[in-house]
């Protein structure tokens, strides 16, 4: 049989920069009350938020995935010709045909690079994170735009108030490259398909829905053992992390990990929800965006990701922040 | 492949005693929890998941307007009820226990 060459591959990846986008509109609890049956203390106390951005129509997915991917590249250090992978992370493009990462990878001036998008629903960013990570060990990339992007008001109705004021749009993306200290620890990912109608668009509808109590309790329950199993595989534990930035699902779920984690009292936990809502995919990378630039995070900080949602999936891993 | 409820295998007064017969004092089967210790062990989760006083969680007591314990707190105490006492309360029955009654009812009744 004939032996075929693999290329030599990096000792290990690591993020060298983030950049977000957020959409000009903010929506308050209050201006939802406006429209729907709702009102601010319900949405604060069962879920964490305050406000959430909305993209208006030129806010499309193209183009706040290629502003939050040309910011990233921007604080990488790189420039877009060095890229050769991108990665976009979404659960809500406008159509199923073609994905967006080629387009938006010519957008960024980057020459030819692998390009597709991935859906894994809200983990979708941190399946994209170890896809581009691996691609870059094993030699098949050598640096990589991974990209968090969503438009889920496209996909929200807003009849439903228990999923209406949860959602919201916005992207976010990190460079991802070769080095010789491992800094993206291996991911533990997974999925539960048994409940793949938990969150879905259903038949004939146009908008997606939520069993949220079932959602909750699973995420409640089954993901501790993820995150657990992510800081041993990274050989690191609870003590060692300064930052935790789960998917900004919910507020409650974000404090109940943390706290069933045993996480100590200086971890700074990514509240970002507060301020974004749910942005799926992108949810993660806003969030450590924005502890970044506000100083809470800092770089060579040891931080503890997690994607869960659609499918269902999840994605647990472990990175030294840029 | 055909799994065993382990809940078959468990022999109940309910079941045993014929109808109208004077519930025994003394359970059969003494691997179950009293009412008494239900109504404990709930009082503990409760405490735990939404801070109510112990001594406020008596029976007649609604989750909702009486202890302000809401609809996600309902599913964390479900998720307790099913590690101390190896009882699942589905979704679809959770929406159903408004007191504490009920769910030391449905504990029971299910253990
Ligand atoms: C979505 C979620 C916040 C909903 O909370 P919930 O308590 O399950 O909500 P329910 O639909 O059971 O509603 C509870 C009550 O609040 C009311 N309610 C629902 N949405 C409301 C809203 N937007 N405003 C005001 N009241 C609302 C309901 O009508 C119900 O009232 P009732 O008890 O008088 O009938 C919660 O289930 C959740 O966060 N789940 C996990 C989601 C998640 O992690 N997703 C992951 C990936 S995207």
């Amino acid at each position: 049989m004939t032996r075929l060459q693999l290329p030599t591959g990096a000792p290990g990846a690591r993020i060298l920069g983030f950049g977000s986008y957020r959409p000009r509109t903010r929506v308050t609890n209050d201006d939802l009350a406006k429209r729907m049956d709702t009102n601010d203390e319900w949405v604060q106390s069962r879920v964490g938020i305050a406000e959430r951005r909305w993209a208006e129509p030129d806010e499309t997915l193209v183009e706040m995935s290629v502003a939050a991917g040309g910011k990233a590249i921007a604080a990488s250090g790189l420039d877009a010709g060095d890229i050769d992978l991108v990665l976009l992370a979404t659960t809500s493009p406008p159509k199923a045909i073609p994905g967006l990462a080629p387009r938006i990878a010519h957008q960024l001036g980057v020459p030819r690079p692998g390009a597709f998008d991935v859906n894994a629903g809200c983990a979708g960013w941190c399946y994209a994170l170890s896809a581009a990570a691996d691609a870059i060990r094993s030699g098949t990339a050598r640096n990589a735009l991974v990209i968090g992007g969503e438009r889920l008001t496209d996909y929200t109705n807003l009849e439903d108030r228990a999923t209406a004021v949860i959602f919201a749009d916005g992207a976010g993306a990190a460079v991802v490259s070769a080095s010789d200290e491992p800094a993206i620890g291996p991911a533990v990912w997974g999925s539960d398909g048994d409940l793949h109608e938990a969150i879905a668009i259903p038949e004939n509808e146009t908008g997606m829905s939520m069993a949220g109590q079932a959602v909750y309790r699973w995420a409640t329950t089954k993901l501790t053992d993820t995150l657990v199993e992510a800081m041993r595989r990274a050989g690191v534990g609870p003590e060692d992390i300064d930052v935790f930035a789960p998917h900004q699902a919910n507020l409650r779920i974000i404090e109940l990990m943390a706290k069933r984690l045993k996480l100590p009292e200086r971890t700074v936990i990514a509240r970002d929800i507060v301020r974004s809502g749910n942005t799926s995919s992108a949810s993660v990378p806003l969030a450590l965006s924005a502890l970044l630039e506000s100083g809470e995070a800092r770089s060579g900080d040891v931080a503890l990701l997690l994607g869960y949602g659609a499918g269902l999936t999840f994605a647990g891993q472990v990175v030294v922040l840029p | 492949m055909t799994t065993t409820d382990p809940r078959d295998t468990v022999s109940r007064t309910t079941t045993t005693s014929p109808p109208g017969a004077a519930v025994p004092s003394e359970r059969e089967d003494p691997t179950l929890a009293s009412t008494q210790e239900i109504q404990a062990g709930l009082g503990e989760i409760l405490e735990e998941v939404a801070g109510v006083a112990p001594a406020d969680a008596t029976p007649e007591k609604s989750f909702t307007d009486d202890l302000d314990v809401d609809s996600l707190s309902m599913v964390e105490i479900a998720t307790a009820v099913e590690d101390k006492f190896g009882v699942a309360i589905p979704d679809d029955q959770l929406a159903n226990i408004k007191t504490v009654g009920d769910a030391i009812s449905f504990i029971e009744s299910n253990q």
